[in-house]
Formats: C-alpha cells, structure tokens, sequence
C-alpha cells in the first residue's frame, strides 16, 4: 500500500516535470504600429435649404456640366416637368461641374429650385 | 451646395456608380444631408445617346427628383451632425508569431484602405523614429492638406507612409519636397486624385541628390528594380490614400486605374548625358541645388507619344522634332471648340512635357538648340497664322479671351492675364495665335538610357487649381551631402 502511495507520488511529480517542459502555446506576439492617416479639420456643417410645398409655378433651374448625352436626359426631363407642371418655368444652365460664385448668384437669383446634374 | 447657401432648396443628381463620392464630397464640404438622387450607371451610360434612349430613365427618375425638392426635410436632415473625427495614434496587432502578426498588420490595413494592396513594412514607433532620421525636420511641422479629404500632412505622417512603402531615410527628404508640390495650393491635386480620366503623376528628381541615392535615369527609367524610384513614388502614393482618404471607386475615380499607379513614373533626370544644365536650373535654381518636380500627366488614351528613337527603327533629329511639332499642332482643335463648361479635354489649352533620350539632346545642341530655344521653337512651330483661322476658330478665340477677362469659366479654360495680351495679337491680320499658352508650358526634359526613345505626356490646363506642374527644393537632408 505504501509502495503503491510513493509511486502514484512519483508518477505525479513526473508528469508535472512533463506538463512544465511542454509548451502549451507559443507566446502571443503584439506588433504596435503608427496610424499613417492624417487628421482631418471638421469643416463647418450646414442643412440644406427648406423645401417647397410644390413645383408648381415655381421657375425650376436645370444645371448641367456639358458632358456627352446630359443634355438629352435633361431635355426629357425638361419635357416630364412641363407636363406635370404646366406653369412651372424651366431654366437651362450649363457651366463646369463647380459653377462657381459669380454663377451660383445668378442661378439662386433667377430660379425657386434646381436640379444638379453633372453627368457622371 | 453653393446654391442651398445662397437660400435654394436643390437636389444633386449623379449616376449611382458615383453615388458614394457624392456623398463622400458632400461630408468633406460640411453638407451631408444634401438630397442625392442617383440614376442607374448601368442603363444611363449607355442610353444617353439620344433622347429617345435615355427616356425610360428619365420617366423613372422624375419622381425622385420632385420628391426632393418637395417632400420636407427630416429633423436628421435639417440638423446635421458636425463631423467628428478621432484618429488612434498607435494600433496594435496581437497574433501567435510575428509572422503571422505582420501578416495581420498587413490585412487590417488593407482592410481599412490604408494600404496600396502590396505588402507594406509595419510602421513601428521605432522604425519611424529611423526614417526621421533622414532629415532634420520637425515631426510636427506641416507640410499641407491632402485632397479630395483635406487630411493633414504632417513631417511624421509623411515618414509614417514612407516606412510602409520600403523607402530608406535618405529618400525622405525627397519624399518630402513631392508632398510639398502637390499640396502647394496652386497645384490641383483634386483633379488627378479623383478624376475618372485616369490621369497619372509625373515625379522627377533633379540635382546632385538623384545619383547619391542611385536613382535610374537611364534604360529603364520608368520601370521596376531601382529602390530609390519605386519607393519614393510608393510612399507619395500611400501618402495619397492615408491624407486624401483616397480609395478606387470611392473617391478616386479614375474608370482603369492610373498607369504606373502604385510608384506613379518617379525618376531622375539622366543629368549626367544631357548636353544641357538640368531642368531646375532653368527655372532659377542653382546647380547644386536638388530638386522635385510633379506633374499631373495623361492616362492610357493619350497619354504618352513616342516620337522616335529607340533600337529598331531609324531616326533623325528633325524626323523627332517634326513628331514633336505635329503632335502639339493637334492642340488647334481647342480653337473652336471654346464653350463654357463643356468637359471636354479637346477643348481646353494643353501642357506638353516633351522626353528626350541623351542622344537626341546631344545632337539638337550640336545643332545650336537649348532647352529654351527648343521650347521657344516649337511653340513658334504650332503657332497659327492669323489668315489661317477659320471663322469658328476666330470666334473661339475671342470668345475665350473675352471669358479670360471677365474671369469666368473653369481654370481649364482661361487664359492668364498675361498672356491675354498674346492671343489679342495674335487674333489681327498677321499676328499668330499660339497652341500652346506659352513656351513654359512644353518643359523638356532629358531622360532614360542610349539608345532611348524621344516621347511625350500631355495633360490639359488643371480646372481646380492655377497649376498641375511643381517644383520644389529639396531641403533638410541630413543623410546625403545634397539637399541639406
């Protein structure tokens, strides 16, 4: 019976020299590195404008950039929005993709609403 | 945008495959509530060519557009939320090995765009710290806002991407002088950042500094196998995505990618075999001075133009120099086609970077040319007699001068004030109108290896900004004797 208690002692001790020289998992490797993204200044934060109760008699402005084929979609839709609302005024406009200050002043001066249409 | 500041109510409307940078550029510019209507990309692009085509999307999209301008705003819409922005200064990446962590390192980077899709070196504190040590810069010091999203570039950030790129120290202070080139405020960034024509970077670096980092500027110029080449125009790219937030079809556009899109054409000026004194010397700087010159240039449909040389067929100086003439004479075309607006690149005035190999340099300055008088002589060359124009010509002619004067239209399409003088002239009888707004406007440079091939890149008047060609000193080198 005591033989027996040493041995179980023994084997215990043996396995737990085993269990130590064994590695259970390797070592987690953490690799810490800069954030190569710049900072970004938040720029100021406007609402769009309040929209109208409806487009009719309103003078709707149509902005286009120019390239190849907007102006067969715009006139479509020229003709969609004079059929929906006869007494709507259709405004052309054509110009670069920013139309710019002095643009922009006479487009808001002469039409209610707009459309944007750059094309792509 | 421009317009619901100034009080009326608008609806923007883009093809949906643009949907996203849309939306992106109304973020960046502090509206982004602004009403978007997209149309399918898929069915516009190719019915818009007649009305008939194109109505069925027109019908489909009318709807949307009258809801837009009508259906009142949500309380989300009416009251944006200010854009905040917290960027980590470190990031930490924990795997099983190293291997596997740079493995992850470079899969979360490419994840969060912030890689170029090639493997990048990890940006450790330690390894920036020893690509600082290529100048003595401040970390902190700003050199600009990147475009389209304005990120800050800062000295730290700048080494940050040139460690991911492979770039050794001593190329940063180059590194450097390129970002300070495209962020110059009159350097239009946006447009060859983001355009859907593909355009490309131009990088060439001039002065002693280009031989002492072994720059190519022989056969093989643009190519791969030069450290120096590919990784200072690497890190100027993953400098792009990092401080712009540029990302393919997100924001960067460009429908089949920019050629040479992950290096852009970085290269010396083979300074060495030029009979001449280098390019930057010719714009004023010393000769001992090291230099950065950026260029936006053309994309796949017209980008490059070879007008001889090479190891097949034969040439002659006057054979490369009459290519040289007709292809800027092809420049006539925006003579008549001046309309306000109109995006197309015919009708906008040009830039043309004209390469020559060594040996076609050396024989034009046996010929008695310099630099300046070759840039004199084809600009001379394409010029127009007056009693040439065409009645549409004229007309586009004066049309422009007359927009240039009273500042309208896009920077594409104006002249400059001192130039107006020039084309007024030119538009009387015996006067010529140039192609070319003025002979600035055809550098020349000498490049690649003998034998070499004679060829050239265009790109149009930048439309966002005064100028798409910068050169910078290089300064602050700590590494090198040059550029210190």
């Amino acid at each position: 019976m005591k033989k027996g208690i040493y041995l179980f002692v023994a084997g215990m001790v043996w396995l737990s020299f085993l269990a130590l020289s064994i590695p259970t998992m390797a070592e987690a490797v953490t690799l810490e590195v800069l954030n190569p993204r710049g900072e970004i200044k938040p720029p100021p934060t406007f609402a769009p404008t309040p929209r109208v109760a409806d487009l009719a008699d309103k003078r709707i402005g149509i902005y286009w950039n120019g390239k190849s084929g907007g102006n067969n979609f715009w006139d479509v839709t020229e003709e969609l929005l004079k059929e929906k609302f006869p007494t709507a005024t259709i405004l052309r406009y054509k110009g670069p993709f920013d139309l710019g200050e002095k643009t922009a002043g006479i487009v808001a001066k002469e039409g209610d609403v707009f459309i944007y249409g750059v094309g792509d | 945008m421009r317009l619901e500041k100034l009080g009326k109510p608008g609806v923007f409307v883009v093809t949906d495959n643009f949907g996203h940078d849309a939306k992106s550029a109304a973020d960046d510019n502090g509206m982004p509530t602004i009403r978007i209507v997209t149309v399918p990309a898929q069915e516009y692009y190719k019915h818009r060519i007649t009305k008939e085509e194109v109505k069925p999307i027109a019908v489909d999209t009318i709807r949307l557009l009258i809801e837009a301008l009508t259906h009142p705003l949500t309380a989300q819409e009416a009251n944006p939320k200010p854009k905040q922005m917290k960027i980590s200064q470190n990031v930490k990446v924990t795997a099983e090995s190293y291997d596997l962590a740079v493995e992850k390192f470079n899969q979360s980077f490419l994840d969060n765009h912030w890689g170029d899709g090639l493997p990048l070196v990890p940006p450790t504190p330690k390894r920036v710290q020893w690509m600082l040590k290529g100048t003595n810069r401040s970390p902190q010091e700003v050199i600009g806002a990147v475009a389209p999203k304005n990120g800050v570039a800062t000295i730290e950030k700048i080494a940050i991407n040139a460690v991911m790129a492979g770039a050794k120290p001593e190329y940063l202070p180059v590194i450097i002088a390129a970002m300070e080139g495209l962020t110059d405020k009159n350097f239009d960034l946006l447009h060859v950042a983001t355009s859907s024509g593909s355009f490309t970077l131009l990088i060439m670096v001039n002065g002693p500094i280009a031989k002492e980092i072994h720059m190519n500027s022989g056969i093989g110029f643009l190519g791969h196998g030069w450290r120096a080449n590919n990784t200072i125009g690497r890190a100027v790219r993953l400098n792009l995505i990092n401080l712009g937030y540029l990302w393919p079809a997100e924001n960067d556009m460009a429908l089949i990618g920019r050629p040479s899109s992950h290096t852009f054409y970085t290269f010396a000026e083979n300074e060495e075999n030029s009979p001449w004194d280098p390019y930057h010397v010719s714009l004023g700087f010393k000769k001992e001075n090291s230099c950065v010159t950026v260029s936006t240039i053309g994309s796949y449909e017209g980008g490059m133009t070879v007008y001889g040389g090479g190891a097949v067929a034969a040439w002659s100086p006057k054979s490369i120099l009459d290519n040289i003439i007709k292809d800027i004479s092809g420049d006539r075309k925006m003579f008549a086609l001046f309309k306000r607006g109109v995006a197309n690149p015919t009708a906008h005035p040009r830039k043309h970077i004209v390469m020559l190999h060594p040996e076609c340099a050396i024989e034009l300055q046996r010929l008695g040319y310099t630099r300046e008088s070759l840039q004199k002589y084809f600009y001379d060359r394409t010029s127009v007699p007056y009693e040439e124009l065409t009645p549409e010509e004229a007309r586009g002619l004066q049309e422009r001068i007359e927009t240039s004067i009273m500042g309208g239209s896009i920077m594409a399409d104006i002249l400059p004030s001192d130039r107006i003088p020039v084309f007024k002239e030119g538009l009387k009888p015996g006067g010529k109108v140039p192609v070319v707004v003025s002979p600035g406007d055809i550098p020349i440079f000498v490049a690649g290896g003998i034998p070499g091939y004679a060829f050239g890149v265009s790109y149009i008047k930048a439309p966002y900004a005064p100028t798409s060609h910068q050169t910078k000193l290089i300064r602050g080198a700590t590494l090198t004797k040059a550029g210190r």
